[in-house]
């Protein structure tokens, strides 16, 4: 079995790199994989004696709903890159074998397979990064592969401990491990690596932003996606995930805040996301498909803008939301599609965005944690702040009529696609009927009036100055790599002593430099204890209310 | 009784090569005389083979002129003495044979049947030393021995040939006097000079000064001889001096000598007759042997004359080889025999490939032979193979001298001996290492060798050949010197451990 | 023909070999097919050999004898067999690569080159065959002097300054820490011999001092596991011509100093011993510090070298800590890996050796920073190269990846888990020094110079490389049937 998992993809991406010589054999390839996925989704719930092919309720086996997913998600962009202009075909082979060492990971049953998989994903997005024009391209790669590398040798280091306690290389798909030992702990650190836990975030920030407009749209889909049903396989209802979930939310929702490329702003609102379901996960107590819902949400809606960016990338060679100011026509197709992303965001009442959110708070809720509430819904604000509202704030043209996006050939097939992406979306608003009573849309209003107030202070203090804080940032995130690259060399040369006296006046020189620009930096941090103290206000005044 | 049969024998290895060389001195023809040499030298081995074929390893003597010992002189031939013998036997068969177009080259042809005469004299001398149980006897054979030595390395051609032949009969002189000062003493004192009558004497004498002064002289005397580490530098001078063939043979046979009289004399004589603890004796000893090492060693590695290098590196050697002996047990005994053996062969062929060089290039410094290799590649070869024998590469039968002198040390429990004989050791390696890198890895800059001789005799190299498969031999059969050793540890020299 | 004949034909024909290739310094073509021949033949009788030995024959002889506890043995055993068939195949390997080699660069001494090529590999045998310290440290010690023409094979200073630190270090450590602590062995436990379980067990009241006195002159004795103090020696040895590293200094050289200090461990310590022993003190095994700090510290060097041999050498110091480490856990799964990092690093780091050759070979250069491109130009080396790296990285599908994890787990096993960040440290270095050769030769472009020549291919080198690097991906498939042989 283990072998045949291994086979299969390999000879899918055999067959993509061999074969993609034009547009229609990409066209049939991606229908086939998508066919073949919906086929084993169906004949696995067959064999399973599940019938049913409903998969935004909580009853179904989550592997089928993701795996449907990934297949949907799969097939429509590869439709969206059809329909573009430009292709580049050695890397939508390669993307065809990210898919299958994705898929792979879903279907691992035990540790081996699965760090294979995990691995060769890996793999796979270092080469679709290197395929983009980028010039940082190298050093994007070689980051997004060491950091995937360093999660897994801690799955593998992990996984070994695993092995030895349980005499057994299998994991049952209920499996909670325990965070009481230290290989779990590894485990647990290298499934959190690949789901961007802060330290080791920059992977995902600079890889989706790096690759190609086309890469990024499959590249935000898979990789943490596939680590999330590992993490909600091995870790649901760990109590420390919700602290953890936590951080990653709060660092994705601050540093996001300071982002002005789109697509950038896109990841680290990704970054947000996750941490919001990890959340999800700690509060989890069985392994249930209601989590695979809310990632299907966010799927989707990220697909339709990063599809949105490739267009936009692709038609003004830049993704600075600034300089694309009002590049998009409120009545066009384009518009539309950003708006309705943007209520899924805030997750305003008859979107799925709303149905997923009030499940949510209610599972949260169980967990009988008092203030996690409050924190829930403020990271909610976040992801209205950032997508919710601030893309299509500066992108979407409220007032003019004029057509800045001329209509071609193209683009009437994009935004076909991505109608039928929000159309998939509607399916959740009926299924959250339910939660449609007065208290749960109250709810979804706060979380939008806070986003306003959020991203109304942050447009004011922060963006103004964005240009130059990202140049303060930089040179200081590279005077200090520098400093620490020639410590180290200078440590490791055959010299070592004689080095540390050269560098000693280098190292005081950065020191003088690195105080100039902490104090530059100091108006920021203002600005974000501002921030704070409101979250804080606010939350003061909602404890009044008891 | 058996043995008796044979034990004539035993004078006759004395007095055939002297016969040989009165028999020269009238013949004074070259090429007969180096035939001469090389014959007795051939009979010597195989009288020596047939000796210790039919005596098995037990004791035989002869009594010169039937007088009965103590009062006649005696010739004891024991196990220790038929090692050395085989040894002296060995070296000088293949000494011999190669000096033949060495002579040609650097003594000129007119001197040769003088030279070999003298030879024949020297040898039959080292000889007798090694035969004889009475202490006057072996003075008289040292100073035969002695005396044609000053004579042979005289007759080099090199410029400071008489000079060093003066310092070395100057240092000898009163080293043969120190002892003979000691014998004297010992004379006195016990009436007797045959050493297994001495032994039973002292142990039944009490401890005096004057039998000390006796112990004290007879060691500095036999000390200088074996070029121990306050009087060493004569040797260097008398091996550089002297024809490639003398070199060879001094330094296969003179610095054994030595050894073997300290064997016979200090150990078997006296440190297993006197009654007090020669503990500090042997301690002191052990110490300038070190001195000894270390001072050869670092000397060895600074020369550029190859000669000169050996030479200093026999000093070393013999430093190490003292260490063994003073150590004064079982595996010190043994490590001493092992490398002293093993250090005979191997220096005797590297005197004799330097030889060849001398003859092919001559020159002799290692600044000039830089890479000479590929117009030489026999010599070449057995320069590097002696090299690394010398180096104590693992598995050569000086490699197990320094195992078993290691041994001895651990055993000996002094953190510092273990040490020094280690660095020693490294030493060792070191400058045999310089020989090799030097004609090995290293392109002439100087100027391109210039060949004096292209072809090299083929004597010359059935004699190296022969050094060659004899150190093969040790190498592989290493059982064979240790089935000696064992036997001669049996004599009692020291308590078996 | 027993296996006693076997195994001293197996030591000797490599010997033929040398002799061989010295008569023959005119003749390259009869040379080099005869001892492509022997190395076949060597190959099929180590692996009848092999195959006698499974079927359960026993070999034990003695040839040098000086007495009853001083002699040089021979015997059969399982690590040791398994490490004669792979010496075996990798020498006819890296035979045919040197043919394209050496040919292709034009080098000089052939001859002598070839016979010490085979004179090498004879010491090897030697060393794996070997059922005592003393027969050990013989091969070991000539090993050292048989790589010593090779190494200066380029007559210059450079190699003649990187000479002198080869030996100096080599033989230094071996005549004052090794050859004295098999000495003190002999006389305080009065056995040289290999014994299952070790000879400490059967002794009483042994001075602790003086086992721990052994236990450093061993570690840092046995200089070719490339531990770190005495460490200089390996990136000394990348001035010889490549075929040498690949084969000495990264397989044959490296290995016996591992596979020397396994059996040590193992059958002179015992591993019951040295467990007991070292957690009379610590719970923590403090012999793990050494290793540990090697895999680090050679991997930040290996981080800032240039010159691609360089760094490579600096890896294989790094993964040579790892057998060490493994054996050190002295635990079963720790051995299991050691056994098996020896086979897997074999392969992958003479494939990279491979490359690195033929890359300076064929376009003439030996800096990563010069490499812009070469993949393109260089697609068979640059791939092998590719999946080697990746062998080094601990990647699945590779064979690096079970020797990490059963490494893990034997870490796990002997409750050491601090050695896991180790590991996973030098994990990620050595992804951050492998990958950026492997990016600049594929995604950045071949520079064009006006006076460029095409460069040429060569047939026996690419054989070469790319037999190895299907090597390191069959190890993981048939990982299987390798741990099985290794557990039974």
């Amino acid at each position: 079995m283990v072998l045949i998992n291994l086979i299969l993809p390999l000879l899918a991406i055999a067959i993509g790199l061999l074969t993609l010589k034009n547009k229609k054999h990409l066209f049939l390839l991606a229908m086939a994989s998508g066919i073949i996925t919906v086929i084993f989704m169906i004949s696995y719930t067959i064999t399973d004696g599940y019938s049913s092919l409903v998969f935004l309720s909580e009853f179904i086996y989550p592997l089928y709903s993701m795996m449907l997913l990934f297949g949907i998600s799969f097939m429509l962009g590869m439709a969206f890159v059809l329909s573009q202009n430009k292709t580049n075909y050695r890397e939508l082979g390669i993307i065809v074998g990210y898919f299958a060492f994705t898929m792979g990971i879903l279907f691992a049953e035990n540790f081996i397979t699965l760090i294979i998989y995990w691995e060769l994903a890996s793999v796979s997005g270092t080469l679709i990064i290197l395929q983009s024009n980028s010039e940082r391209k190298k050093y994007v790669a070689l980051k997004y592969f060491v950091i995937h590398s360093l999660g897994g040798v801690m799955l593998i280091a992990g996984a070994t401990d695993f092995v030895r306690i349980l005499h057994t290389e299998d994991f049952p798909l209920d499996y909670a491990l325990n965070i009481n030992n230290i290989g779990n702990i590894l485990i647990l650190g290298g499934i959190l690596i690949n789901l961007a836990l802060p330290p080791f975030s920059s992977w995902l920030v600079d890889g989706y932003s790096e690759c190609s407009p086309n890469a990024s749209i499959f590249l935000s889909i898979f990789t943490t996606k596939s680590a999330l049903f590992v993490l909600f396989r091995l870790f649901h209802g760990a109590e420390i995930l919700i602290y953890v979930g936590i951080f990653i939310a709060v660092y994705g929702l601050i540093f996001s805040l300071f982002e002005s490329s789109l697509r950038r702003i896109l990841a680290m609102s990704i970054i947000h996301q996750l941490g919001i379901i990890i959340i999800g996960v700690a509060a989890m107590k069985s392994f249930d498909g209601f989590l695979i819902t809310y990632v299907a949400v966010s799927v989707l809606y990220k697909l339709i803008l990063f599809m949105l960016a490739a267009i936009l990338i692709n038609k003004y060679r830049t993704d600075n939301i600034y300089t694309l100011r009002n590049s998009i026509n409120l009545k066009s197709f384009l518009g539309v599609a950003l708006l309705l992303c943007s209520f899924q965001a805030v997750g305003l009442p008859l979107t799925g965005g709303f149905v997923v959110k009030t499940y949510l708070v209610d599972v949260v809720g169980s967990l009988d944690i008092s203030w996690l509430y409050y924190v829930i819904i403020i990271l909610f604000a976040g992801v209205a702040v950032n997508i919710g509202i601030k893309v299509p704030y500066y992108l979407i043209n409220f007032k003019s009529t004029s057509h800045k996006i001329i209509m071609d050939n193209n683009f009437a097939k994009s935004a076909t696609i991505i109608t039928t992406i929000v159309l998939l979306e509607a399916i959740f608003v009926l299924h959250g009927i339910q939660y449609f009573s007065l208290g749960y849309i109250l709810h979804s209003l706060e979380v939008l009036a806070f986003g306003m107030a959020m991203f109304i202070l942050s447009a004011l203090f922060i963006n103004k100055r964005e240009e130059k804080w990202q140049v303060q940032f930089n040179s200081f995130k590279d005077s200090s790599l520098k400093i620490s690259s020639t410590v180290l060399q200078g440590l490791t040369s055959e010299k070592p002593m004689a080095n540390v006296v050269n560098y000693y006046g280098l190292w005081l020189n950065k020191v003088s430099s690195l105080i100039k620009i902490t104090t530059n930096l100091s108006m920021r941090y203002m600005i974000t204890f501002i921030m704070i103290f409101t979250i804080l206000l606010y939350l003061a005044l909602r404890f009044h209310q008891f | 009784m058996h043995a008796l049969q044979y034990s004539f024998l035993i004078p006759a290895l004395v007095v055939i090569p002297i016969l040989v060389a009165i028999v020269l001195l009238i013949v004074r023809k070259s090429y007969f005389s180096w035939l001469a040499s090389f014959l007795t030298s051939l009979v010597v081995l195989i009288i020596a083979s047939v000796i210790l074929y039919k005596s098995n390893f037990t004791t035989i003597t002869y009594n010169f002129g039937n007088f009965i010992p103590p009062f006649g002189i005696e010739y004891k031939m024991d196990t220790l003495s038929i090692f050395f013998i085989f040894l002296m036997a060995i070296v000088g068969f293949i000494t011999a044979m190669w000096s033949k177009g060495n002579h040609i080259t650097e003594l000129g042809d007119r001197n040769v049947y003088l030279y070999n005469c003298v030879f024949l004299l020297y040898y039959a001398g080292s000889l007798g030393i090694i035969l004889t149980n009475d202490l006057f006897n072996l003075f008289v054979f040292l100073e035969i021995s002695s005396l044609a030595s000053y004579i042979l390395v005289a007759m080099g051609k090199r410029k400071g040939s008489p000079l060093a032949a003066f310092d070395a009969l100057v240092i000898g002189t009163v080293a043969a006097s120190f002892y003979l000062f000691g014998v004297g003493i010992l004379y006195m004192l016990f009436g007797t000079l045959n050493s297994s009558d001495l032994i039973l004497q002292i142990t039944k004498y009490p401890m005096t000064p004057l039998l000390i002064l006796a112990i004290t002289l007879l060691s500095v005397g036999v000390i200088i001889k074996i070029a121990i580490f306050p009087v060493l530098w004569w040797l260097p001078q008398t091996h550089q001096s002297a024809t490639s063939a003398m070199s060879a043979f001094l330094a296969g046979i003179s610095l054994t000598i030595g050894v073997y009289m300290f064997i016979k004399v200090i150990i078997m004589v006296v440190a297993r007759g006197v009654h007090v603890s020669l503990d500090h004796y042997f301690e002191l000893l052990i110490l300038i042997s070190i001195i000894t090492m270390f001072v050869g060693g670092f000397l060895a590695l600074k020369q550029d004359s190859l000669k000169l290098l050996l030479a200093f590196s026999s000093i070393s050697q013999m430093g190490a080889i003292m260490v063994g002996i003073s150590l004064f047990n079982f595996y010190g005994m043994s490590a001493a025999l092992y490398l002293l053996i093993s250090h005979a062969f191997v220096k005797t062929s590297l005197f004799l490939c330097v030889g060849n060089l001398i003859y092919t290039f001559g020159t002799e410094k290692l600044s000039e032979l830089r890479g000479f290799g590929p117009k030489k590649p026999f010599t070449f070869f057995a320069i590097i193979f002696f090299s690394l024998s010398l180096a104590g590469l693992p598995g050569t039968s000086l490699f197990w001298g320094k195992f078993y002198l290691l041994i001895s040390a651990i055993q000996y429990n002094n953190w510092f001996l273990i040490v020094a004989i280690i660095l020693g050791s490294l030493l060792t390696f070191s400058y045999s290492w310089k020989i090799v890198s030097h004609l090995w890895i290293s392109e002439s800059i100087v100027s391109p060798l210039i060949v004096v001789h292209k072809k090299t005799p083929l004597y010359m190299n059935i004699a190296i050949s022969l050094a060659i498969l004899l150190n093969i031999y040790l190498t592989f059969f290493p059982n064979v010197i240790y089935y000696f050793i064992e036997q001669i540890i049996n004599l009692n020299i020291v308590s078996q451990g | 023909m027993t296996l006693n004949h076997l195994i001293l034909t197996i030591v000797l024909l490599p010997v033929l070999g040398f002799i061989i290739s010295l008569r023959l310094k005119k003749q390259p073509n009869i040379r080099e097919g005869l001892n492509l021949g022997i190395a076949i033949l060597n190959f099929l009788l180590s692996l009848v050999a092999y195959n006698k030995f499974a079927n359960g024959e026993v070999a034990y002889f003695q040839i040098i004898v000086v007495n009853s506890y001083l002699y040089l043995g021979f015997y059969s055993e399982k690590i040791t067999m398994i490490f004669a068939v792979m010496v075996n195949f990798l020498w006819i390997i890296s035979m045919v690569y040197t043919i394209g080699y050496m040919r292709g660069n034009n080098e000089k001494h052939q001859g002598r080159f070839f016979a010490f090529y085979c004179l090498s590999i004879a010491f090897t045998l030697g060393v794996a065959f070997s059922s005592n310290l003393l027969t050990t440290f013989l091969f070991y010690e000539s090993l050292t002097l048989a790589t010593f023409p090779l190494v200066a094979h380029k007559i210059n200073a450079e190699s003649r300054h990187n000479v002198k630190v080869y030996l100096s270090i080599l033989i230094g450590t071996s005549l004052v820490l090794f050859l004295p602590a098999i000495i003190i062995t002999l006389i305080y436990l009065g056995s040289l011999d290999y014994t299952l379980g070790g000879l400490f067990i059967r002794q009483e009241n042994i001075n602790i001092y003086m086992v721990f006195l052994l236990l450093f002159m061993f570690t840092f004795g046995v200089a070719k596991t490339g531990i770190m103090p005495v460490h200089k020696w390996l990136p000394a040895a990348m001035v010889a011509p490549t075929p040498v590293s690949a084969l000495l200094h990264a397989v044959a050289v490296v290995k016996s100093g591992v596979f020397v200090f396994i059996k040590i461990i193992i059958y002179i310590f015992g591993i019951d011993y040295l467990s007991a022993f070292i957690h009379m003190m610590f719970s923590v095994n403090w012999l793990l510090v050494i290793p540990c700090i090697t895999i680090i510290l050679a991997s930040l060097v290996a981080l800032y070298q240039d010159n691609l041999k360089k760094m490579l050498a600096y890896s294989t110091i790094a993964q040579l800590s790892y057998m060490v480490l493994g054996v050190l856990l002295l635990s079963n799964a720790g051995i299991i890996s050691s056994v098996f990092n020896i086979l897997a690093h074999a392969f992958a780091k003479i494939t990279l050796f491979f490359a690195a050759g033929s890359i300076y070979v064929i376009a003439h250069k030996d800096k990563i920073s010069q490499l812009s491109g070469i993949g393109r130009k260089m697609p068979i080396t640059m791939v092998a190269f590719s999946i080697a790296a990746l062998s080094m990285i601990g990647f699945p599908l590779t064979g690096g990846f079970i020797g990490k994890w059963f490494l893990l787990e034997g870490i796990w096993e002997s409750q050491q888990s601090w050695v896991v960040f180790v590991i996973i440290i030098s994990t990620v270095l050595n992804a951050l020094y492998f990958l950026p050769v492997i990016f600049k030769a594929f995604f950045e472009k071949y520079p064009t110079e006006p006076n460029e020549h095409a460069l040429k291919k060569s047939l026996p080198m690419d054989i070469a490389m790319t037999m190895t690097a299907i090597c390191v991906l069959m190890l993981f498939i048939l990982s299987d049937s390798f741990i099985n042989i290794l557990t039974k």
